[in-house]
């Protein structure tokens, strides 16, 4: 019995200490990770929607829960709209390929860029590159926005024609309406 | 033993990777350039070295039935602290690795050194045996990651090695020819190394 | 013919005493294909069989002087991996395609494995995989006949997706005789049946693998179309479902020694072809196909084997 709780003393301690170690570093890099991230969607969004000046992200549930969307941003040029950045995601061939999609006018793509993607290093991984995605620029929410599909990496492509599709389809349901 | 015995034996005559093939998993899985072979083998090393030193300074305070959860519990610590150091200050390295960062917790590499080294020996001889494995380990990946990024993709470290006429075998990028590539590593190590030592 | 052996359990004696001659009879027997291959697709493929077949063998004589076996080229086995691994490419490739491919075949899984009668998969077929995936748009560029080389579609991708044979795709006359885009070797059926003739003649294979593979398909094809012959005859003499039963899903060291592991291994061979064509991301599945099936043949031997007269059945063996 004293040894039982002996071990389960000592291995309080050993997790007790190892706990607020790691409490520490946590408290320490927090702050680090958080603002990196804003700072690469911030980048990204400014990239998308190159004439606004101030930015605002939508936290409307009817934007937020739709199907594929993950967040939205609304770009302003001296008070008025300029465009929004929709980041989107599917489900690509070796994991979630998520996106960041500009959308500026009445309807038309500035830019698609890959925020996070696991496929096939040499072969999935070609939908980041801008020889790509660079395709989508100036297509129309209206019509289909799809492009065709790298060879040898048709998942791959997929994924990233169904974010981008997911994010015109959001644009042209409700946030053209704003 | 002496320093330098224990030292060389993890680097080549114990190589984790060559002669024990411990630690398959992120071997097989994050070796596909040198960098990313590179971050994998330092951030192994310093769980390693950290598991060690603190296993080795405990090692009469841990009672012998409850040893693998103390190791366990310990590892994991530093394997969670050198996720979060990653994240904050090496993203680009951090999103290639990914899961195989978390991964490192079950490395037999590092619970075998704790068992059967830092829990019996002295922490000055455990740093030595985890800088000693930990290097093995890194020399290993970084060789095949060598090897597979410069068929693979026609790089090294990032460096374009070849004309643009040169199309990169994209299998050597793809778990197979991690398979392969390692095999062939191995054979070439222990004829050529090891035998030699002998 | 080796049906007429006693298998027994290992050690086996392996004997190679007329692997020359077997070997010279596929061969013989790849002549036809080689030379529709040659008039179909012109001099390109004619230089494309002699890299692939010179780098097959120059590879195993190479490997041998290396590690200081016998050198064993004269008994042709290199030869007809070559000659395999060059009818399984696109007339469109480069040069080093195939020179690479033979290396692979013969180097990494024939040789690595043991050499001759070892390797535990098709040398060829391994060598396609690797090509097709590490080079997909170089090897999935196909031409059509002829000295133009104007690109073209395989049969194959006008069924892929389809239940019927749709307009604009090739006749199946075409198919059949080999007037079609696709590779080298694989595009006339009609050539390769002629081989598989002649094998089937010399007792170098048994029809059982090629027979029951390609009704596997065939059965398979009609069921998923809803009985329509068109399409059924379209998947089975297109593609490289002919080569691939004849020739290569026969590989004596990587398919069962009995009838009855023939039999299951061939209808997986068909499972798979006919399922990976049919919802597979790819046009072609005979080459996944036969090397998955190559992997799974020890575990076929091992329940299909008879136990020896006189030996008591093991229970939990």
């Amino acid at each position: 019995m004293r040894d039982i709780m002996k071990m389960g003393v000592i291995l309080l301690i050993i997790t007790s200490v190892s706990g607020m170690v790691l409490g520490m570093t946590n408290s320490f890099t927090e702050g680090i990770i958080m603002e990196r991230s804003l700072e690469e969607v911030l980048s990204s969004i400014e990239s998308l929607i190159r004439d606004a000046d101030e930015f605002e992200m939508i936290e409307d549930d009817e934007v937020l829960s739709r199907n594929r969307i993950r967040e939205a941003y609304v770009g302003y040029e001296n008070g008025s709209v300029a465009g929004f950045a929709i980041k989107s995601y599917a489900q690509g061939y070796g994991g979630e390929v998520e996106v960041m999609v500009g959308i500026i006018g009445d309807g038309t793509i500035s830019g698609v860029q890959v925020m996070s993607q696991s496929e096939t290093p040499g072969l999935g991984d070609k939908i980041t590159e801008d020889s790509f995605l660079e395709n989508y620029r100036g297509n129309k929410t209206a019509e289909d926005v799809s492009v065709d599909a790298i060879s040898g990496a048709t998942a791959s492509s997929d994924a990233v024609n169904n974010a981008v599709e997911a994010a015109a389809d959001l644009f042209e349901d409700i946030l053209k309406n704003r | 033993m002496k320093l330098s015995k224990i030292f060389s034996r993890g680097l080549v005559m114990d190589n984790p990777v060559f002669i024990q093939a411990l630690g398959m998993c992120p071997i097989l899985a994050v070796t596909n350039t040198a960098f990313n072979s590179f971050g994998m083998g330092m951030a192994t090393t310093s769980v390693l070295l950290g598991s060690n030193i603190v296993i080795s300074l405990l090692r009469k305070f841990i009672p012998s039935k409850i040893r693998i959860p103390c190791f366990i519990v310990v590892i994991a610590t530093f394997v969670t602290m050198v996720g979060m150091i990653l994240e904050a200050y090496f993203p680009a390295l951090n999103q290639a690795l990914g899961i195989f960062i978390p991964l490192i917790v079950v490395n037999c590499l590092i619970l075998g050194r704790a068992e059967s080294f830092a829990s019996k020996n002295s922490t000055v001889g455990s740093i030595t045996d985890a800088l000693g494995m930990g290097l093995g380990f890194t020399g290993a990946l970084v060789l095949l990651g060598i090897v597979r990024e410069v068929i693979g993709f026609g790089t090294v470290f990032d460096m374009q090695l070849f004309g643009d006429s040169f199309e990169p075998m994209a299998l050597m990028t793809m778990a197979p020819g991690a398979f392969m590539a390692l095999g062939v590593l191995m054979a070439v190590f222990n004829r050529i190394v090891y035998a030699r030592l002998k | 013919m080796e049906q007429k052996l006693v298998v027994s359990s290992s050690p086996h004696i392996r004997d190679d005493n007329n692997v020359s001659k077997v070997m010279g009879d596929v061969v013989i027997a790849l002549i036809p294909a080689t030379l529709g291959a040659v008039y179909f697709f012109r001099t390109r493929a004619a230089m494309l069989i002699l890299v692939a077949v010179i780098a097959a063998v120059l590879a195993e004589f190479a490997v041998q002087k290396i590690r200081k076996q016998p050198v064993t080229i004269s008994d042709m086995s290199a030869v007809v991996t070559g000659l395999l691994i060059a009818l399984n490419l696109s007339p469109a490739v480069s040069w080093w395609l195939p020179a690479i491919g033979s290396v692979f075949a013969i180097v990494v899984v024939k040789q690595f494995f043991g050499g001759l009668g070892k390797n535990f998969m098709n040398p060829a077929l391994a060598a396609r995989i690797l090509l097709t995936l590490s080079w997909t748009e170089r090897m999935t560029e196909w031409v059509n006949p002829g000295v133009d080389m104007i690109s073209a579609a395989t049969p194959l991708s006008f069924v892929k997706g389809e239940v019927v044979v749709p307009a604009g795709a090739p006749s199946l006359f075409d198919a059949f005789i080999g007037n079609i885009g696709g590779c080298m070797g694989e595009t006339s059926a009609l050539l390769l049946l002629l081989g598989g003739v002649y094998l089937l003649y010399r007792k170098v294979i048994s029809i059982h693998i090629p027979a029951v593979y390609i009704g596997t398909v065939a059965l398979l094809t009609l069921l998923n179309s809803g009985f329509n012959v068109d399409y059924m005859a379209y998947h089975v003499v297109s593609g490289g479902l002919m080569i691939g039963a004849i020739y290569m899903a026969t590989d004596y060291a990587s398919s069962p020694l009995t009838t009855k592991g023939k039999v299951i291994y061939a209808i997986g061979c068909g499972v798979l072809t006919a399922t990976i064509r049919i919802f597979g991301g790819y046009n072609e599945g005979v080459g996944f196909s036969i090397l998955l099936m190559n992997v799974a043949t020890p575990l076929i031997d091992r329940y299909t084997v008879p136990t020896i007269y006189g030996e008591v059945k093991k229970q939990n063996a």
